[in-house]
């Protein structure tokens, strides 16, 4: 991946073709949901958004534990790069899933499990973001945003199973027999490879941009030895 | 209609997003050879002082 991405516009293409994947995943492949209409087609975005914000999370958590063991920086980097990219699509998910609300249940927001669980859980990594602007050197911010990210993913399975523990009304379609119609299963199947692609490049940009910024640092600093010497 | 009106809406949005995207990738490809080319000077200044 990061030597493909070497070339801008291989990583341009590789963004089109997720994007265009996820498009007709959403808008062209599944066909119109036969109560709500096109609304619904939101869910493919959502969903979508959902896997990789999901999926970024538990990365930044693993990273994390990495970090704390054996601090080297490469996993400090990762871990960044997760929590940045995770909270962009889950807040994704928290923009399209009141667009759908507002269709399904007449309201934007309701104070249901798993609508609040997934707040929490964008708010305790928004948390490990503004950390790092905040903590007074680059360790501590690294050490203190590690502990939350590996915090923050216990309530990913909470998340998942809110609606079931808590009762709450937001639908559960997958890991239930009969959810999806066919044309819907194979859209949300697109939707999900098309912004797995956009988050691979958006990733793996931003792992290369820190460490590009990490490198220019350590030569900042091996300079003004240099200048010391003289 | 209305739906594919919105698609190609969206994939000229994408489009779009792509070139800029792109624009940042060849950014962060200046910015590593930068970095590079420093380094191997440094290293160079460094074993030829030595």
């Amino acid at each position: 991946m990061k030597a493909i991405l070497r070339h801008p516009a291989t990583a341009a293409a590789l963004l089109f073709a997720g994007l265009a994947l996820l498009l007709l995943g959403a808008l062209v492949v599944p066909p119109t949901e036969r109560t709500m209409g096109d609304v619904q087609r939101i869910f493919y975005f959502h969903v979508g958004a959902a896997t990789q914000a999901a999926l970024a999370y538990v990365v930044a958590a693993l990273a994390g534990a990495l970090y704390l063991a054996r601090r080297e920086e490469k996993w400090d980097r990762l871990g960044r790069a997760a929590v940045e990219t995770g909270t962009l699509f889950a807040t994704i998910v928290l923009v399209t899933g009141p667009i759908w609300a507002r269709s399904a249940w007449g309201t934007w927001w309701t104070w249901e499990p798993r609508l609040m669980t997934t707040l929490i859980v964008w708010l305790v990594y928004l948390g490990a973001l503004v950390v790092r602007g905040i903590a007074s050197d680059r360790e501590q911010a690294a050490r203190l945003a590690a502990v939350i990210a590996i915090v923050g993913v216990v309530n990913l399975p909470i998340v998942y199973k809110s609606v079931d523990w808590w009762r709450g009304h937001h639908p559960v379609v997958l890991g239930r027999e009969g959810g999806l119609a066919p044309g819907m299963r194979e859209g949300l199947l697109l939707a999900v490879a098309g912004v797995a692609m956009v988050h691979g490049v958006l990733g793996a940009l931003r792992l290369r941009q820190l460490r590009a910024r990490d490198g220019l640092e350590s030569v900042e600093r091996a300079l003004d030895e240099r200048e010391g010497v003289r | 209609m209305t739906i594919s009106y919105l698609f190609w809406g969206f994939l000229a949005g994408a489009g779009l997003l792509a070139v800029y995207v792109g624009f940042i990738a060849r950014g962060i490809g200046a910015l590593e050879r930068r970095v590079e080319r420093v380094e191997e000077e440094l290293q160079g200044g460094n074993s030829s002082s030595r």
